[in-house]
Formats: C-alpha cells, structure tokens, sequence
C-alpha cells in the first residue's frame, strides 16, 4: 500500500478549501484519508468498532483543528498520529485486564510441539504472533504496523512517530527481536523457509 | 567477516530493504560459506513474511461503514454552534458552587483572625489600672482554653530561685552573694 506523506496532487487545496468552510472538501478529506486512518485503528485494536468510533473521532477532531493543520504538506501523518494516540488512550484499560500473554503462548507452543512440520506455518504461528504484537510496547507496535502494514519508508514512519530514524529502526529491532524470541526456535520458520538462499542476495 | 557482524548488516539490508551494494560482496562470500548465517538470515526473513500476514490478517476484510461519514457529519458540519448564551450557562453551573468556596474561604479567614486578636487583646496600662480587681475577679468566668489553645502556649521557664543549684549560682557566675535571686524570664 503506497502511502507517502509529501503533498499529493490530490491534497492540493484540500486542507485550505476545508479552512476556507467548504464541506465538499471535508467529506473529499474524509473519502481520502479514512482508509489509512481505519487501517491503523483496526491494526491496533482488533476490534472493528472501536476502530470505527476512532476513526470518526480522529476526523471530527480535524474538523475542529482544522484552521491549524498544515496546507504544505500532507496531514495523514497528524492524522495517523492522533489515531494511534486515540487507540493507546482507549485500549489502555483492556490491556490492563488481558490475559497473561506467557500463559497464552505456553498453551500454543504445547499444541505446536505435539504436531509435525508441515503445520509451522499454520494458524497458530500467526496467532502466537498476532499476540505478540499485541504485546509489544506501544511505540513499538506503532513502529511495525507503520512499516511493516502500511509500507511507510523509515523516514515518513519517523514523521508520523515523532522520532529519528535511527529511533525507528531500533523500535523495529527490538520488535522483532522481541517477536522472535516468542516463537520456539523450531517453529521460527516455516519448513522450506529458513534458509537464505545465496542467489537471492 | 564474523558471523556477528554479517549477521547484523545482512539483517538490516533485508529488514529495512536496503539494496546490497559493491560493498555486500564481502557479506555475500560470508553467507555462502556459512550454514549457521543462512539459516540465521532465512528465520528472520520468514518471521518478516509472517508478520506482514499477520498484520494483513488483522485488517483483511474490514472497511469503514458507509455510516462513517454520516456519524463524522453529524458531529461536525450538520452540529448546530451553540449560542454564546448557552455556553455562558454552561459555566454557570459551576457559579453556585464558586460563590460556595468563596464564602467558606471568607468564613475562614475572618475566624482566624478574630481567634488571633482574641488572644492577643491589647490594651492601654491606664485602662487595666482603671479596673476594679474584685469586680473584674467576680465577673470573669472560670475560663480555661479550649484544648488546641493548651499545646500552643509556651511552656512555663524554669526558676532556679530556691532550688538545689541556687546557693552555688554567684560563685558559678563569679558575682557578689548580694545578688538579687534569679527569676523570671531572661530579658
């Protein structure tokens, strides 16, 4: 998915049209960029309602703010801001009361062990890594599901995080590093998988 | 080239998609004569392709309802502009509880400082000789202080006037036995 965060010829006006009081340019903002924004929501909460209010939330808080945002560049990196930052604040309660992940990744890992190969890359192995990313640490989370869902490039995952790039890769890092670690280390790869092949580099 | 080393560019070219330049061919001849790296460089590739499928499963099949945009509108351009009288009123609700404070505060304040003259009560000497003892004695009640007044007064200074220590006093002190006993406060 190609998102870029320098000015398209779409945003063109967009933004001073929607603070000059053209509703049209609203709701064009709102058919741009509500895709993106659903995306993040849903990437992180899991929940296709609660992605859903988000997503109003985040737009009717543009509406708002909206003779402060920026007319020279694209606002998707605000808007993904206040999206994460919107599902941090709403998710902070579940979290509180979810289920131990180690609990969690204890049954998967038993069940895994006691079927063949061939099953390493099934279901619960993206399981074990859809609570995984559950688990990690907010900015973290951010960090993988910019790069790594939205094909945003370092830099513009660096925008939209707030941070440097060498910020972002470390975050990256230490998510997949923390990822890794979750997976028994027979099942870290898909059979057939797990070995480079020295044409490909 | 060391295992630790090939192993931490290597990674970083595949997970950043970085391109592998002239200067990779060191990485390259590392890689193909290590086992234990290719596999290293194979896991983490999978674990890459793994969790791009699980952060598209997360998504897959979802999109904003067609509802979205009404509710967005709803909140925002279709919202009527509250009339400043409203918004005035609704600060006012907080004004019954501002005066409140206000009151408690000034009722604070006035009782401190009418307990602190209380217990000063200045007066001119001519006034209190002017007194009639008896009658001031008759006419005051058996007064004590309230039980927060006992632990503020100061406490009572020892006299040493008659105790085991007076007799020695002068020749401590290097003075005449003439002198007047030591009472009272010390000015």
């Amino acid at each position: 998915m190609p998102v870029v965060t320098k000015q398209q010829p779409e945003d063109e006006g967009l933004v001073a049209r929607m603070q000059s009081g053209d509703f049209d340019a609203f709701e064009e903002f709102f058919n741009t960029y509500k895709r993106p924004v659903y995306t993040t929501a849903l990437a992180i909460t899991r929940d296709p309602f609660l992605a859903e209010e988000i997503l109003q939330d985040c737009f009717v808080k543009a509406y708002r703010v909206r003779q402060r945002l920026r007319t020279d560049c694209s606002p998707l990196p605000w808007l993904q801001r206040v999206t994460t930052n919107l599902c941090y604040s709403r998710i902070a309660r579940r979290r509180a009361v979810a289920e131990p992940l180690t609990a969690l990744i204890s049954n998967l890992v038993a069940d895994l062990t006691s079927r063949p190969d061939q099953i390493a890359e099934s279901r619960e192995i993206i399981e074990v890594l859809q609570r995984g990313i559950d688990a990690l640490p907010p900015k973290q989370q951010t960090a993988v599901i910019l790069y790594y869902l939205h094909g945003y490039s370092l830099a513009e995952a660096a925008e939209i995080a707030e941070c440097n790039v060498g910020t972002m890769k470390s975050r990256l890092h230490y998510a997949l590093k923390a990822l890794r670690a979750l997976l028994p280390a027979e099942r870290r790869a898909p059979a057939g998988a797990a070995k480079v092949s020295t044409g490909e580099l | 080239m060391s295992c630790r080393r090939a192993r931490r560019e290597i990674l970083e070219h595949f997970r950043f998609r970085q391109e592998l330049g002239p200067s990779s061919s060191a990485h390259l001849e590392h890689l193909v004569g290590c086992a234990d790296c290719r596999e290293e460089v194979g896991i983490d590739r999978a674990l890459v392709e793994q969790l791009r499928r699980a952060l598209q499963e997360r998504v897959e099949g979802h999109a904003p309802s067609a509802a979205a945009w009404d509710q967005v509108r709803q909140r925002t351009i279709d919202r009527p502009s509250r009339p400043l009288g409203a918004r005035v009123l609704q600060w006012g609700r907080l004004f019954p509880a501002a005066i409140a404070g206000v009151l408690m505060f000034a009722i604070a304040t006035v009782s401190q400082e009418g307990l602190s003259q209380g217990s000063q009560s200045p007066q001119p000497a001519g006034q209190v000789q002017q007194l009639d003892t008896a009658a001031a004695v008759d006419d005051t009640p058996d007064w004590e202080p309230p039980w927060w007044m006992k632990y503020r007064t100061r406490p009572p200074v020892p006299t040493i006037a008659g105790g085991p220590m007076a007799a020695q006093l002068p020749d401590m002190l290097g003075t005449s036995a003439d002198m007047p006993p030591v009472s009272g406060r010390l000015q």
